[in-house]
């Protein structure tokens, strides 16, 4: 008899570490991607309308601006295009304009879509539909929520 | 392998070979960490929708208008916050044909039955909404325009700003 059977039962143990590793780091990927979701997609109460002559709005194919609600003070907080927030001055969106031209190859493929509270009040959205007019577009698709969803 | 017992007869197995065993302890543990987690942080949002519009000034339709056609009048809808609420809200229209209305679902049912009454399927419509209009209330009336049955609707600039 060879010397490996003289041994006696041999116990299998299964390794966890690794799996717990990977485990970890996808718990990481998921949380840093879901900070970049936020970032393009501002926490707003949403106008709450019927679903009819609308489509759905898939934010990984648009193009997403958001009116930023007003802060604690009342004051404007501006509009983020991606991950850059602009001014609400004539300054700030001649930015806009730039970046909304600078991004032109991708917004003839994809969609603007403009998302603002649904207390917002007009005066704050206007300047930002003048400025996509003057980036050259002229189709936008605003945001809402089905009147029906929880 | 399978051997008979001296003293019942019966059939023993016989123990040999590995045993094996596999701890699934700290792997259950991580799960339900992570059930846990996801189930703190996640947040139901409904499902957003988008609602299609124009928002260039018309130079483009200008441009590929033919020069002996008869300018196309667009339909003004006006309308004005009155309160808070979804349905605080004021609608109005400059065309007599869709009379009167009190609130969206009227702008609706005038719009459908104004495409047995003449209007043509490319009307152009303009929402004009105050500067105090509030988003949900102008929104809703480019839903209107589009339930009604018409797709070219863009928003005018407020009064207020086009005013010297």
């Amino acid at each position: 008899m060879s010397r490996l059977y003289q041994r006696g039962p041999v116990t299998v143990q299964t390794n966890l570490t690794p799996l717990i590793d990977v485990v970890f780091l996808l718990i990481t990927f998921f949380m840093v991607v879901a900070q970049i979701q936020r970032t393009r997609l501002e926490v707003l109460e949403l106008p709450r309308l019927s679903a009819a002559e609308s489509s759905k709005a898939s934010p990984d194919e648009s193009v997403v601006i958001n009116v930023l609600p007003l802060g604690p003070d009342g004051e404007a907080r501006g509009y983020r295009f991606g991950s850059r927030t602009f001014a609400e001055t004539p300054a700030g969106l001649a930015q806009l304009v730039k970046s909304l031209q600078e991004e032109g190859a991708n917004l003839t493929e994809s969609r603007v879509l403009v998302r603002a509270a649904r207390n917002e009040m007009y005066e704050r959205v206007h300047p930002l539909l003048t400025t996509i007019a003057q980036a050259g577009i002229t189709r936008v698709h605003v945001v809402t929520v089905d009147e029906d969803a929880p | 392998m399978k051997s008979i017992h001296p003293g019942t007869g019966r059939r023993q197995r016989r123990r040999t070979g590995a045993s094996m065993a596999l701890n699934l302890t700290a792997m259950i543990d991580v799960v339900f960490l992570l059930l846990t987690y996801f189930m703190l942080t996640m947040n139901f949002t409904p499902k957003e929708r988008a609602i299609e519009m124009n928002v260039a000034m018309n130079q483009d339709e200008a441009s590929t208008m033919d020069p002996f056609a008869i300018p196309e009048q667009p339909i003004m809808i006006i309308v004005r916050s009155t309160g808070d609420g979804a349905d605080q809200y004021r609608v109005t229209t400059d065309s007599p044909a869709l009379g009167v209305l009190q609130n969206y679902d009227d702008l609706v049912i005038a719009l459908t039955a104004s495409h047995t009454a003449g209007l043509e399927a490319d009307q152009r419509f303009v929402i004009s909404p105050d500067m105090s209009t509030r988003w949900e209330h102008t929104v809703a009336a480019v839903s209107a325009v589009r339930r009604g049955g018409f797709t070219r609707v863009r928003m005018a600039p407020p009064e207020e700003m086009l005013l010297p």
